[in-house]
């Protein structure tokens, strides 16, 4: 048994002026105790037998998927840039019929914007004043562009009137959490420090939304620069979930979530470096869709764990997700972790599973996550419903294990404390004033401008990359472990199943004096970003009403193979074909 | 009394952008997003910057590696916006090799690429593409002349390799193989930078002599008074941790024989 760890308060300062940080005297006790904390976590990998892998096998497996690395993915020295272009083709309404009624979808408004039956600038109004009607309530909406989504609105129009070919997100009411760069409108990721920023150019996401015709109507509050799983690390309001207002939207994605879920916007994109998509969407009733790593870029993305985060959508169907991934998807020269596989038709996949069914799958049931101590009854309930409607659907159910599971958090928190240190290292660090002290004004403007969290997790980092425990290379050799246990699974099964989260959600408060206890409510969903996989969250019904609880959603977990999305769509199709959950509206915001 | 003398040397390489973003190289950071450390953008590797190190790896004949990997150095110095620097310092483009005058040897210990830093004068170096190299340790006498000559023949080689600027040098001075050790920076600042190795020589050994300590140091050479002067403390090593947004570097020899063809047709046209 090895002594607990601790952090002298020497030690906490040392780590403080290493990251430019002043801590008040009241602030390091709370800060040995966290430190001493996640060290114990981080320690366990040292029981991790990593014989049989090396610190770059992680990398190598993701690296398999691109083609082999030639000159030509690097920059020509006197070329300028030019935005890889939308990969597919203008939309056409085809056969698929639209069964959900009225224009609750991305996917009917934009076949309806392209028929003319709705002008994009009746969406978009109607778009704004429901914001108008509900935000003050719930607080997803960090920042709205009227003027921008109004005239972004009519240019989709004129391009109808003109008879100009429509994209497939033609007059779509949009919103972007506000950690993804747009031309004009203040991004701020959440935090202080960035406040007042007006980019001067889209960022991939922003530009490849409105190539596809979205209005983009604003930004969506995240916990600061995305770390957090309750949007209450925030200097703003935290969200609140529209199911009942006393409990959290999940995080860090939670104002995208809700923003969706509050029946705003049918898209809003999130980020997801440790389930920052999957868990909010889970907790508020949605779909969210996690890519492979290197499916969708990451330039203009400000940067969190820059080897795990990736772009996906919030939407309340499949489809939805699936029309979304169509336009964000493909390889970009901007981003050389981007893969060059061509882009598929997940439409298709969506129709497949909707109509064909699920025979000839196989559905890997995750032993480990079911075996959890705590795992909330309903919870686990309502994810046996949803295997049964797999089952119904064609699937076989088969167990499947994965044996470093419970190694995937402190793993987690070994690479994200020390990437993110290294990614808001820059902040401070611009050039001061003549006759300024460098280091001093470096710490005062990152003491006042990071938040709580961020600050810890700035400490923590800083002591990861400090190396002398080896903190990283072991959380490196773990991650490739983990790689490696999914590869396994995969040959058992052809998408793996799970609840994603634990608790179907809590209570405003309830955890943000346990920064630990927040880090393990993404145990279930940082396995894929470790592994590099797609994965997505469904919705799997209701925890019943109950004195001590209101009811609240649950989410179904799919994880599959790299570059598996077709699958994962088919499969969550397929489910959501049997289910009318994703149809049920928040009591908040009933009509 | 002798000395160890371990030279490293940044040559400003000649391309128009920077090592990873498409900013003029020399023009204000500012409007370079990369450079400037804007939030959300992503380094992309100039190859020209890459053709140009396998053309002074060549010229030193080091061995390049298939396969090398970026990093990101931290460091809070007001020249480095990002807060880190990216460099193949720990595994770099080339190792061993050799720098001559024809005569005499001196090995290489690497050969790598990097970005430099904004200098207090020249903010706009910040991410302007490198080639750094590692000499093996130099045992040098009383007057370091040693030093002289091998800088003469490394800026006369990477003259002639026609990639880039003149180096620009730094010496780490040690009494012993395994003693502390002082930086001299801005070396080839100076007409002779013998004359401030052997300056950093005389200080530490009068330090020793007094029965004090030699603290590593960053050190500068006073010309006029010919003697060292200690500017700083070696800045605290704030880590460095594997590039997550690069894929490794490769190059095939395929790569290497383009440039190598290239330097033929250079040296042929310039006969």
């Amino acid at each position: 048994m090895t002594r607990a760890p601790s952090f002298t308060a020497e030690d906490v300062a040392r780590l403080a002026r290493a990251g430019r940080l002043e801590l008040s005297s009241e602030d390091v006790p709370p800060a040995q105790r966290y430190l001493g904390t996640v060290e114990a976590l981080l320690r366990r990998l040292r029981d991790v037998d990593t014989a049989a892998v090396t610190p770059d096998d992680a990398a190598e497996r993701l690296a398999a998927l691109h083609d082999p690395p030639r000159p030509d993915v690097l920059r020509d020295d006197a070329a300028g840039f030019t935005e890889p272009a939308l990969a597919s083709g203008p939309a056409t309404d085809d056969a698929d019929a639209d069964d959900s009624p009225g224009l609750g979808s991305a996917w009917a408004m934009a076949a309806a914007v392209r028929r003319g039956d709705v002008s994009a600038l009746e969406l978009t109004r109607a778009a704004l004043a429901r914001i108008a009607a509900v935000d003050p309530r719930m607080h997803a909406w960090l920042r709205v562009d009227e003027p921008g989504a109004l005239a972004a609105a009519r240019a989709v129009d004129a391009a109808r009137a003109r008879g100009a070919p429509l994209g497939p997100l033609a007059g779509v009411p949009t919103g972007l959490k506000d950690n993804f760069v747009t031309a004009g409108v203040e991004t701020t990721a959440g935090s202080r420090i960035l406040g007042g920023w007006i980019p001067e150019r889209d960022g991939f996401h922003a530009h490849r939304l409105r190539e596809a015709g979205a209005v983009v109507v604003g930004k969506l509050a995240l916990d600061e620069f995305g770390m957090g799983s309750s949007n209450e690390n925030t200097p703003f309001h935290p969200v609140r979930n529209p199911w009942h207002l006393d409990f959290v939207p999940g995080g860090s994605s939670g104002g995208s979530a809700v923003a969706v879920a509050s029946r705003t916007v049918p898209v809003a994109l999130g980020s997801d470096s440790g389930g920052s998509i999957r868990q909010p969407a889970s907790l508020c009733g949605l779909v969210g869709l996690k890519p492979t790593y290197g499916r969708v870029s990451r330039r203009g993305l400000v940067a969190f764990v820059s080897s795990l985060d990736q772009a996906g959508p919030f939407t309340r169907d499949v489809r939805d997700a699936a029309l979304v991934l169509g336009c964000l998807a493909g390889h970009d020269p901007g981003d050389l972790n981007t893969i060059r596989a061509p882009v598929p038709d997940y439409l298709e996949a969506v129709r497949r599973g909707r109509t064909r069914g699920l025979a000839g799958v196989r559905v890997g049931v995750h032993h480990e996550a079911l075996a959890v101590p705590g795992l909330d009854p309903d919870v686990r309930a309502g994810f046996e419903r949803a295997l049964a409607a797999l089952a119904d659907a064609g699937a076989a159910l088969v167990a499947v294990s994965l044996p470093h599971f419970r190694h995937a958090v402190p793993t987690y928190y070994a690479l994200a404390s020390a990437q993110a240190t290294s990614n808001l290292a820059r902040w401070g660090n611009a050039p001061h004033g003549p006759g300024e002290d460098h280091d001093a004004a470096a710490t005062r403007t990152r003491t006042h401008g990071f938040g709580a969290e961020v600050r810890r997790r700035l400490l923590l980092g800083t002591h990861v990359i400090l190396g002398r425990d080896g903190h990283y290379a072991r959380a490196l050799r773990v991650q490739a472990c983990i790689v490696r246990d999914h590869a396994a699974a995969f040959e058992r099964c052809d998408v793996l199943a799970s609840p994603t989260t634990r608790l179907p959600g809590f209570r405003l408060g309830e955890r943000v004096h346990d920064p630990v206890a927040m880090y393990l409510s993404d145990m279930f969903v940082v396995g894929a970003n470790l592994a590099g996989l797609p994965a997505m969250s469904v919705p799997a019904g209701f925890t019943p009403a109950a004195p001590q609880r209101p009811r609240l959603p649950i989410g179904l977990h799919l994880v599959a193979p790299p570059l598996g999305e077709p699958l994962l769509l088919r499969v969550a199709a397929a489910h959501e074909a049997s289910t009318a959950w994703h149809r049920a509206t928040p009591p908040e915001v009933a009509p | 009394m002798t000395a160890i003398v371990t030279l490293a040397a940044s040559c400003p390489l000649a391309t128009r952008t920077r090592l990873f973003s498409a900013g003029r190289t020399g023009e204000d950071v500012r409007a370079d997003p990369f450079a400037a450390a804007q939030p959300g953008t992503l380094p992309v590797p100039n190859r020209l910057a890459v053709d140009h190190a396998i053309r002074l790896a060549l010229t030193f004949e080091a061995d390049i590696a298939a396969r090398s990997a970026w990093t990101r150095r931290h460091s809070f110095a007001a020249g480095v916006p990002r807060g880190y620097r990216i460099s193949q310092a720990t595994s770099p483009l080339a190792r061993g090799g050799r720098i001559t005058d024809g005569e005499r040897l001196w090995p290489l210990t690497q050969l790598h690429l990097a970005e430099d830093t904004g200098a207090l004068h020249d903010p706009a170096r910040a991410g302007a593409a490198l080639v750094e190299l590692l000499v093996a340790p130099i045992r040098v006498d009383a007057d370091a002349g040693a030093v002289d000559a091998c800088l003469a023949a490394l800026a006369a080689s990477v003259h002639a390799a026609g990639v880039g600027g003149p180096p620009r040098c730094a010496a780490d001075v040690a009494l012993t193989p395994d003693g502390p050790t002082c930086t001299i920076a801005a070396l080839t600042a100076h007409a002779a930078p013998s004359r401030a190795v052997a300056a950093e020589v005389r200080r530490q050994v009068e330090l020793l002599g007094r029965g004090a300590r030699v603290a590593p140091a960053v050190v500068a050479y006073d010309g006029r008074e010919d003697r060292s002067l200690v500017l700083h403390p070696q800045a605290e090593d704030l880590g460095d941790l594997p590039e997550p947004d690069l894929p490794p570097l490769t190059i095939d020899l395929a790569w290497i024989s383009r440039v190598r063809g290239s330097m033929g047709a250079a040296r042929r046209g310039a006969t």
